[in-house]
This record gives C-alpha cells, sequence and structure tokens, in this order.
C-alpha cells in the first residue's frame, strides 16, 4: 500500500512539472529553422578561421555549411544534455536560442538513471530510443526548439517511471 | 604482445609526440603568470635553494596566495640544468608527463581488460584528445598529477603479479596526491575504494611486509604536507573557490549546485560542445572529445549499464570508479566544466568511447579500419587548425603575449621603470624573462615573515625587480619625474599621451591591431612649462 502512495508521490513533479511549466509560461512554436542568413558574429568568426589558413584543406572543415552545421549540433547537444531537463541548462545558461525552462525537478535525475540502466537492459525497449533518437534528429533544425521540445517529454517521463518502479 | 601491436603502439606515440612537441615552446602564443610562476620558483630554488620570497624549500609554493603543489616545480630543476630557463624547458615537463601517460594508460587497460586492441584504440584516441593535449602543452601540474594517478593505478594491478609493485603505487599515489589540487581528494578516495575491494589479497599474510612498506612509503612523501593541513595556505584554494565555502554565492541551493555541476561532467554537451569556458582550459573550436565520438560514447555508456561478462568486470569497475570520483573536486569549485581540476575523467570517458569504437571495428572489420583511419586523419586536421592556427589568434590575450616582447623594450633600460598592474600581476614573467637575480629579488621584496609563510595569506602585489617597479601609475605624480611608464591601453591612452606630454616609445599590439602594452617616457621639463602657460595639450 505504502508503495502505491509513494509512487503516487514521486509520479506528481515528474509528470507535472513540465506542462505546468508550459502552462503558466506558454512556448512560441516559431517554425523558424536553422537555415537563416549568418550573424555578424558568425560571419566574424568564420571569415578570421578562413583567413588564418592558406591552404585548401581548410575548406574541408570550413565551408559554406560550417555554420548551419554548428547551429545543428549545438542543437541537438542542448537535446541530450541532462542540465537542459533537470537544472534549466544551469551552469551554462548561455546559450542563445535555447530556451531555459524548468522541466523536471532536479532531485528526479536518480530516477531518469535507473529509468536508462533499466531500459538498456531490456531488448523490448529498443523501439523507443530509436524514436526518441529520430525526434533528437529532427528537432535541431528548428531555431527555436522551445515547446517543440515538449515531445520528449514522452519518452523521458517513461523512462523516469521506469526508474521509480526499479526502487519501489 | 607480438611485432604488429609494438609497430602500432610506437606509431601511435609519434603521434603523441607531434601533438605534443612540436612548437611547444611557441604555441600557445604567450607566457600565463602561473606558468611562469613555477618556472621562476623552480629557477631560484636551484639557485638560492629558496623560492621567491625566501623561504628554503617550501612543500607548497605560495606564489600569488594560491600555494601552488611543489612537484612539478622540483621536477622543472633537472630540466633548468640541462636546457635553461625558457619557454620550452617548462612546458617540456608537462608534455614528457603527458606521454608516459599515454604509456601507462596503454599497459593498464591493456593488463586489465586483456584486451590489446581496446588499449591501443584507448591511447590512439588520447594521442588525439584536445583534453589531453591542451594540458600536455601547457606548464599546469595538472598533467603531471594524472601521469603519476595512472602509474599507481598500473601498478596496483600489477600488483597480483608481483607483490613488489604495491610499494611502486604507493610512492607514484603519494607523489600524485601531492602533485595537484584535485588528486588530493581523488587519489585518497579511489586508492580506499581499491583497497577495500582488494582486501583479501593486500591483507594476506604473505604481502604483510610489502603492505607495511608501501604504507610507510605513502605516508613518508606526504606526511610533511599533512601536518600543513589545518593551514590556511593548504585550503587557500578551497576557500576561495568551493561552493561550500561562505566566501562563494550560488543562486541555487549548495546540493543543487553541487549535482547541476557534477552531472555536467557526463553531459555529451559539455564532452562534445562547449567544454571549458577557460580560454586557458579549452581550443577554440575543439570541445573535450570529437564530435564523431558521440556515438561511440554511447555506446560505451550502454555497455556500461548492461550485465557485466567476467572479463570485462576489472575495467568496468575502473572505469566506474573513476566516473564517479574524478569530478567531485571539480564540482566543489564554482567553475562551470572544469577540465583541468577533472583531467582524470579523460581516462574513463576515453576507454568507453574506446569501446564503443572497438564493437564497430568488430562488426564492421575492414570497412570499420577505413572509417577509423578517415576519422583519425580528418581529426588530426582539425586539431592542427585549432591548436597551432586560431588558438594563437583567438586566445593569445589569454595567455598573455607580448610580454616577452615588452620586457625586450624596457630590459636595458636606464631610467626607472613603472609597470601598471592595475589589471593583472604580470611580475612573474618579468622575473622569468629577465632571469632576475633570485637572491637580490628576495633582498629587494617583502610579502610575509617566513614564519608566517603557510599562516599570512596578506599580499604585497607592488615589486621592485632592477630597475623596474611594478605598481599601479600615479600619473598626478609620476609625471614630474623622468620615467619610463608601460601599460595597457586603459591605463596610457592617447588623451593622457597629449595632456601629460608623455614621449611615445613604443607600441606591442595584438594581430588584430589592439594595444596590449604601450611604453611612455615622461616629459617633466614640458608638464611642468604646460601647467604654467596653463595649456591644456602638449602635442
Amino acid at each position: 500500500m505504502w508503495k502505491k502512495i509513494l509512487f503516487g508521490i514521486l509520479m506528481i513533479p515528474i509528470l507535472a512539472s513540465w506542462p505546468w511549466s508550459l502552462a503558466t509560461n506558454p512556448a512560441k512554436f516559431k517554425l523558424e529553422t536553422i537555415f537563416y542568413p549568418a550573424t555578424t558574429d558568425e560571419t566574424w568568426f568564420f571569415s578570421k578561421k578562413i583567413s588564418l589558413d592558406t591552404s585548401l584543406i581548410k575548406k574541408f572543415y570550413y565551408n559554406k555549411a560550417t555554420i548551419v552545421k554548428d547551429r545543428y549540433f549545438k542543437n541537438f547537444l542542448v537535446l541530450v544534455d541532462l542540465n537542459n531537463y533537470f537544472f534549466a541548462m544551469h551552469p551554462r545558461e548561455d546559450i542563445s536560442g535555447v530556451d531555459y525552462r524548468f522541466k523536471y525537478p532536479w532531485w528526479t535525475i536518480i530516477f531518469l538513471v535507473l529509468g536508462i540502466r533499466a531500459a538498456v537492459k531490456n531488448k523490448k525497449y529498443g523501439w523507443v530510443w530509436w524514436i526518441t533518437l529520430l525526434v533528437m534528429m529532427i528537432l535541431p533544425f528548428f531555431k527555436y526548439m522551445d515547446g517543440w521540445d515538449f515531445i520528449l517529454f514522452f519518452p523521458i517521463s517513461w523512462l523516469m517511471i521506469l526508474g521509480v518502479k526499479e526502487i519501489l | 604482445m607480438n611485432k604488429k601491436y609494438w609497430l602500432l603502439l610506437i606509431l601511435i606515440l609519434i603521434l603523441g609526440i607531434i601533438f605534443r612537441f612540436w612548437n611547444l615552446g611557441k604555441t600557445p602564443k604567450g607566457f600565463y603568470l602561473d606558468e611562469a610562476a613555477l618556472g621562476y620558483n623552480a629557477y631560484s630554488i636551484m639557485e638560492t635553494g629558496k623560492d621567491e620570497f625566501g623561504k628554503a624549500w617550501p612543500l607548497l609554493f605560495r606564489s600569488f596566495g594560491d600555494f601552488k603543489a611543489p612537484i612539478y616545480v622540483y621536477l622543472l630543476i633537472p630540466i633548468y640544468k640541462i636546457f635553461g630557463m625558457t619557454v620550452w624547458s617548462t612546458r617540456v615537463l608537462s608534455a614528457i608527463a603527458g606521454i608516459i601517460f599515454l604509456w601507462f594508460a596503454f599497459w593498464l587497460v591493456k593488463n586489465i581488460s586483456q584486451k590489446i586492441n581496446l588499449a591501443l584504440i584507448t591511447i590512439l584516441l588520447l594521442t588525439i584528445s584536445p583534453w589531453s593535449i591542451i594540458f600536455s602543452r601547457t606548464s599546469y601540474e595538472t598533467n603531471l598529477a594524472l601521469m603519476f594517478l595512472t602509474i599507481s593505478l598500473w601498478a596496483f594491478y600489477k600488483f597480483k603479479q608481483n607483490k613488489k609493485y604495491l610499494i611502486l603505487a604507493a610512492g607514484a599515489a603519494a607523489l600524485a596526491f601531492l602533485s595537484y589540487h584535485s588528486e588530493r581528494v581523488i587519489v585518497p578516495l579511489i586508492f580506499l575504494i581499491l583497497f577495500i575491494k582488494e582486501r583479501k589479497n593486500i591483507f594476506d599474510k604473505k604481502n604483510i611486509k610489502t603492505l607495511i612498506c608501501s604504507l610507510v612509503l605513502g605516508f613518508l612523501i606526504i606526511l610533511p604536507t599533512i601536518k600543513l593541513m589545518a593551514t590556511p595556505g593548504f585550503l587557500s584554494r578551497l576557500n576561495s573557490l568551493s561552493i561550500f565555502s561562505s566566501k562563494v554565492a550560488t543562486s541555487r541551493s549548495k546540493l543543487e549546485e553541487f549535482s547541476s555541476l557534477y552531472t555536467s561532467y557526463f553531459s555529451p554537451r559539455y564532452l562534445f560542445g562547449l567544454g571549458d569556458p577557460g580560454p586557458r582550459s579549452s581550443y577554440p573550436d575543439l570541445a573535450p572529445f570529437l564530435f564523431w565520438q558521440l556515438p561511440f560514447w554511447l555506446a560505451g555508456i550502454i555497455w556500461l549499464f548492461k550485465k557485466t561478462n567476467i572479463e570485462d568486470k576489472e575495467i568496468k569497475f575502473l572505469i566506474i570508479l573513476m566516473m564517479v570520483i574524478s569530478p567531485i573536486p571539480a564540482s566543489v569549485t564554482k567553475d562551470p566544466f572544469s577540465s583541468i581540476r577533472a583531467l582524470p575523467l579523460v581516462l574513463p570517458l576515453t576507454i568507453l568511447v574506446a569501446f564503443g569504437i572497438n564493437k564497430f571495428l568488430e562488426k564492421y572489420k575492414k570497412i570499420g579500419w577505413i572509417v577509423l583511419l578517415g576519422l583519425l586523419v580528418w581529426s588530426s586536421g582539425k586539431i592542427y587548425f585549432s591548436v597551432f592556427k586560431f588558438n594563437d589568434y583567438f586566445r593569445g590575450y589569454a595567455w598573455e603575449e607580448g610580454i616577452e616582447e615588452m620586457i625586450g623594450k624596457i630590459k636595458n633600460e636606464k631610467l626607472p621603470v613603472i609597470v601598471d598592474n592595475a589589471r593583472g600581476e604580470i611580475y612573474s614573467q618579468i622575473l622569468f624573462f629577465t632571469k632576475t637575480d633570485p637572491s637580490k629579488y628576495q633582498k629587494n621584496n617583502f610579502e610575509i615573515q617566513l614564519s608566517d609563510y603557510y599562516l599570512d595569506m596578506n599580499r604585497n602585489k607592488n615589486k621592485i625587480i632592477g630597475n623596474i617597479q611594478l605598481r599601479n601609475i600615479n600619473l598626478t605624480e609620476d609625471i614630474y619625474k623622468d620615467l619610463i611608464l608601460v601599460g595597457d591601453y586603459l591605463s596610457i591612452d592617447e588623451k593622457q599621451i597629449k595632456e601629460h606630454c608623455l614621449i611615445p616609445i613604443f607600441e606591442i599590439k595584438d594581430r588584430e591591431g589592439k594595444i596590449i602594452f604601450r611604453g611612455v617616457k615622461t616629459n617633466p621639463k614640458e608638464k611642468e612649462k604646460m601647467s604654467r602657460l596653463k595649456i591644456e595639450s602638449c602635442w
């Protein structure tokens, strides 16, 4: 009986925090993508890097695709960042175009770790990983992922529920 | 190990030597104050047996009040005896430590996992690891500490074959403890757990003599420092940086702050993207790990979580142990993702990536090797650009470029020289590049009574080095004396030059054309004349 009560108590912060955060501070669901013209900063750094080496090899590393590729990877890494979900990006919040939205209470991170541990041990959950990965590879195309990234609430919360079950 | 593997090992080490030694004295451009302080204190000990403050053979080097770990300084002495005191000879110790680390990391992984491919891939990754390269090319104590820690772990696992290795493990662990602040936490914790795990072997009756010898050796090495543990000097770094210190304000509860810092050391965003925000602890465009390693790292993490085969048990235990403990001291400090303090983490995380690559190669064999070779070539190019091109351009300011050039302009000046120290202490670099006689410097500068060396935290930032004085420029008085004034573009600007009739002598500029240092000669006669005539500008 007490296990059920405890399970219920733990479910509230896990399932309610992110939706509550969206309800109180609604996302704008902007449709802009990462394919926008280079900013002044991006252009400055890019042109400096290009000018520092005159060899042809540099084009292999620094070419027209570099700026967009960097934006994509930056967004992708935000999606796989634990601190994004549990610490609102702390201790490095200084990322433009990424929201610092509160998503889960920080102490629930332990349930995610336990959930991942339980999920990787069981092959039947493989499809969840692939779908999550696919979502994580599509979302970085958005310039502002806030709101769109809520889709990850479902697999992450599911993993955390698995984690809670591991303990109880 | 057959010839093929020896050849591969040697080739990897040659690559490691190239990345660590090539252009070592010139890149990073500049020479940071901590590097110069380590160097000059070694020079001072070599010449006089005393450090810059006149303290004979200190156990911690007071320096800028940060009480530097002593091993790097003492190991520099034989190097200076052979090569003299230069930027190259100061950094070469770190580079040598980087190569020795690679060697022992190979044997550690090979001996524990019994997988030669895994060991070779691990050191191949460490060879091209930006995290390892940056601390092998700069004079920081952390790389030396990692080398001793790796030797001690290797010797500890060899102990099962030959009990005498326990003595080496204890000696190396004690030296790691003394080599860097983080290892004061990491080494005792790692070895406490390893001792508990291997207690049956270690406390076996046959091993008692070896155990006692090892413990005695270890304690003898660290005992003098342990006696200082309660002094303000020993605790200075902790007090100034710890989030648990009352001096450090945090926006969250201390436990939440610690947790956020701790998890950042396992976050792909930091490991493969952001890296260390410190400009001297990272390279432009390079994170601690290369981006293509991310999927292999994730494969390694999954392997870590899965059920363990008997043959993987030991290596998994070591990886988890090092992963859990290594970020602790770094997470206690306020800096987000401090790669310098969490350097030992590079080893377990690299083994994880290597494991992922090894699995990939087992599955795809020939194609896998071609892909790996391609990635290796691509990474080498990327490292070349960041380490040898971009770092000097974008981070020259952080390595305090221009000081050597500035000293070249003032060291033969006959007039007294005032170097402004309002925005940075460059006295260690001046001492280093002028090779000032340590006994003269000790005599002319006083900071504390030697009996209070580890106790008194007061500092005297004004220094006298021959005819060079380091202090704040006081224009209201200095312009009426015959002096050479040296400062940055803020301390001596164009307006002041005109207003005070200063005569420009030199300007040191960075690659963007921004003034780093400006040297001017005062012109008291002209200034007095101008004041009498009530003219506002001389030129």
